[in-house]
């Protein structure tokens, strides 16, 4: 069986070593190109690039797919399969089509739910119950194609990004596991249309998507900062300075206060909408992240004042 | 929320730092936020700008008004919680200028053709196409309530000619008018 890999972020190399260490041979692997960083300009390789090469695997890392030449040279290879988790480049429809059982893409969502850039991060911060990860045969929608096989995992008042990130990994991967072992059998892949209802989008995140809206319950709060703890990572303003909360306790309780009212200042907790949010770590910007308690040591703030001022 | 005295309101410049804040989205639209917009609108045709974010005045709320005067016909825009939710691909360059950077003009490309979904000041969502000249002013004030600069669009070094070239504009516009004030 000829494997093709595309994959280019952590999530997607948890994928490689399983399919590598499970002695499917690959005969290629797609990643995106290097990028040059930081001050001296130092090239940096995906990880799954580098892993790819310590493996003795030939990589390819075209810009797009835009170019004839680049859909040709994939062509006439004439894959059996592809399998696609988090590569980062948009595939036509002559690359979609060419291998005999197309691209197959490992999805971080129960799709139709979180089509998108930001599935994990988009589930935790919305405070659902429960995501998983999704087979997807490719077409060329975003996300839309007919499902393979599905596999669901809660979220929990603890689970963050990261730690959600790294267990959809694993599922992603035993999911590609099953579905190579019946490629290489000769077993019909069951096919299903993804539902019309229940489709939500999950766009790239950015950065003033973490601030924090207290006219929101602290719980939907509370599931942002977590859903975003890594990146936008959620923050409000204090004095015109930038603020950013890592985690938080959430009081149900209602108030007469005005939302976004400092009500304490030791430890720092300010009303919400029919509740408390009371920040666990907190980091001032190019310093230390803190908990509250010793935050509040060397940050004044004033009972009363509003921080979701708007003047 | 509290209520602002939009009277006192004037036009931020850089460095303030309230221009690099990112701005608060609107819950509710208030008497108040109405007299925010009139009051936008004054500031904005009154320095013959065509186009002004809310945090330009020091007030951090995700309100633009525009009005790109083609034909000498105004054609005023408010858009509330602006998003651009598609964008072409294609960029095109523009010389644009910020009423908060006074007397610098920078070439800066964009998406030329965007959608841009809003809320209205009746607080009904609306969706608007915008292409060309129109397109490049939605996404200038986009930018101030992500408390994105022009001179955010260049290079760190490039950056740091334009500010210099900026400071040095300013200071001879306070000589002018020093100037002019003893003659
Ligand atoms: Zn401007």
């Amino acid at each position: 069986m000829k494997i093709c890999f595309m994959g280019t972020h952590t999530f997607s190399l948890k994928i490689l070593s399983a399919i590598i260490e499970n002695n499917y041979q690959l005969s290629c692997v797609y990643t995106k190109a290097p990028k040059a960083q930081g001050r001296g300009h130092k090239v940096i390789m995906s990880p799954v690039h580098q892993f790819a090469l310590s493996n003795n695997i030939p990589v390819r890392t075209p810009t797009t797919f835009k170019k004839i030449e680049n859909q040709e040279e994939f062509i006439k290879e004439n894959f059996d399969v592809c399998i696609v988790a988090s590569y980062g480049l948009i595939l036509p429809k002559t690359v979609l089509d060419s291998p005999k059982h197309g691209c197959i893409n490992t999805h971080a969502s129960l799709l139709p739910r979180w089509r998108g850039a930001s599935p994990i991060q988009m589930a935790i911060a919305s405070g659902d119950k429960e995501t998983g990860v999704t087979l997807m045969q490719m077409d060329e929608g975003l996300d839309t194609g007919d499902i393979i096989s599905v596999s669901t995992t809660p979220i929990t008042n603890t689970t963050t990004s990261q730690n959600l990130y790294d267990s959809l990994a694993d599922i992603g991967a035993k999911l590609i596991l099953e579905l190579l072992y019946k490629l290489k059998n000769h077993q019909v892949l069951s096919k299903k249309q993804q539902p019309l209802e229940g489709v939500t989008y999950a766009p790239i995140l950015k950065k003033e998507q973490g601030l924090i809206n207290f006219s929101q319950t602290a719980q939907e709060i509370e599931h942002r900062i977590r859903g975003f703890e890594n990146f936008p990572s959620s923050f409000f303003y204090y004095n015109e300075e930038l603020i950013k909360v890592f985690s938080a306790k959430v009081y149900e309780e209602n108030h007469n206060y005005e939302v976004g009212t400092i009500v304490n200042n030791n430890p720092f907790t300010v009303a919400c909408k029919n509740s408390f949010l009371e920040p666990i770590i907190m980091q001032k910007t190019g310093k230390k992240p803190l908990e509250n308690k010793e935050f509040v040591k060397g940050y004044k703030f004033i009972i009363n004042d509003k921080i979701n001022y708007f003047v | 929320m509290q209520d602002i005295d939009v009277y006192k309101l004037e036009i931020l410049k850089y460095p303030n730092t309230k221009l690099k804040m990112i701005s608060h989205t609107v819950d509710i639209i208030s008497e108040n936020t109405k007299a925010l917009v009139e009051k936008m609108f004054e500031t904005m045709y009154e320095n013959n700008g065509v186009g002004l974010a809310a945090p330009q005045l020091g007030v951090l709320q995700r309100i633009i008004v525009l009005d790109p005067q083609t034909d000498e016909i105004n054609t005023p825009y408010v858009l509330i919680n602006p998003t651009i939710i598609s964008h072409t691909d294609d960029l095109t360059e523009l010389k644009e200028g910020c009423l908060s950077l006074p007397g610098l003009y920078l070439d800066i490309s964009r998406p030329n053709e965007i959608v841009v979904e809003y809320m209205d000041i009746n607080s009904e969502i609306q969706q608007l196409e915008a292409t060309d000249f129109l397109a490049k002013i939605i996404q200038h004030e986009i930018d101030h309530l992500n408390g994105k600069l022009i001179i955010d669009h260049l290079s760190s070094l490039k950056k740091q000619l334009k500010i210099r070239e900026y400071y040095k504009i300013l200071k001879e516009k306070d000589e002018e008018s020093k100037e002019k004030a003893m003659n």
